[in-house]
């Protein structure tokens, strides 16, 4: 298994478990996140134990290096967006017929929480997309020999 | 190729004729060099530029000077062969 395709399972994986704890916490059952969460790692691990081991050089190094920028810069965007969002929403609730849309003050360290969770999961995705991006620019997976 | 200041610059190499010179294959020279094929092929196809090390390494390898492995050519036209 590539250590793409490897990311992607881990990412899917995190949804999976994500979900799951959002559902246990809806429903105030934390077996279900307990179960879940355990069955994430089990999953994760057997696939960590399939990525084959490829040699590193300069130029996965390259590919890497450049994939963590990008997703760093990313990164960045997004919390500051997010950031801004919420504080403008703090500062002016939404207009009718909206008002009531906006979560209570006691779900919103929650939902908070649940963000903060999902965001990693969505940058494992992008650094995923990059890595595959760069190494297609640079030629990596490129199989020809002349 | 880069782009630097509007100015494209061109960075050749000529490993893939030293290759056929020395009857290696890609794999065979990463693993002299300690890289993997990809990354020659990358460095052959001009995809990719190599660090300085790994340059010096390439062109040691072949016994040549690293000017007759790589050329630097910012003008777009491609450096003629010496044989």
């Amino acid at each position: 298994m590539k250590k793409n395709i490897y990311f992607i399972i881990i990412g899917i994986v995190s949804i999976c478990v994500l979900g799951s704890v959002y559902i246990a916490s809806e429903i105030q059952s934390p077996d279900i996140a307990m179960i879940s969460f355990l069955i994430g790692v089990t999953l994760v691990y057997l696939s960590r134990r399939r990525v084959e081991e490829t040699i590193e050089d300069e130029l996965t190094h390259r590919i890497t290096e450049k994939a963590a920028l990008r997703t760093l810069q990313i990164a960045l965007v997004f919390t500051t967006a997010l950031a801004l969002g919420m504080i403008v929403f703090s500062i002016n609730p939404l207009p009718p017929p909206f008002e009531h849309h906006f979560p209570r003050p006691d779900r919103i360290i929650g939902n908070m929480g649940f963000t903060q969770l999902f965001l990693p999961v969505l940058l494992l995705f992008v650094y995923t997309g990059f890595r595959q991006y760069y190494a297609r620019k640079f030629g990596y997976s490129d199989t020809d020999e002349e | 190729m880069h782009e630097n200041s509007g100015i494209v610059i061109l960075m050749k190499n000529r490993i893939k004729v030293y290759r056929a010179l020395h009857d290696l294959s890609q794999e065979a020279l990463a693993q002299k060099v300690g890289v993997t094929r990809q990354t020659i092929l990358a460095i052959e196809k001009g995809r990719y530029d190599p660090s300085l090390l790994l340059a010096f390494k390439i062109s040691r390898f072949f016994g040549v000077s690293i000017e007759e492995v790589f050329l630097y050519d910012d003008d777009g036209i491609p450096p003629r062969l010496p044989f």
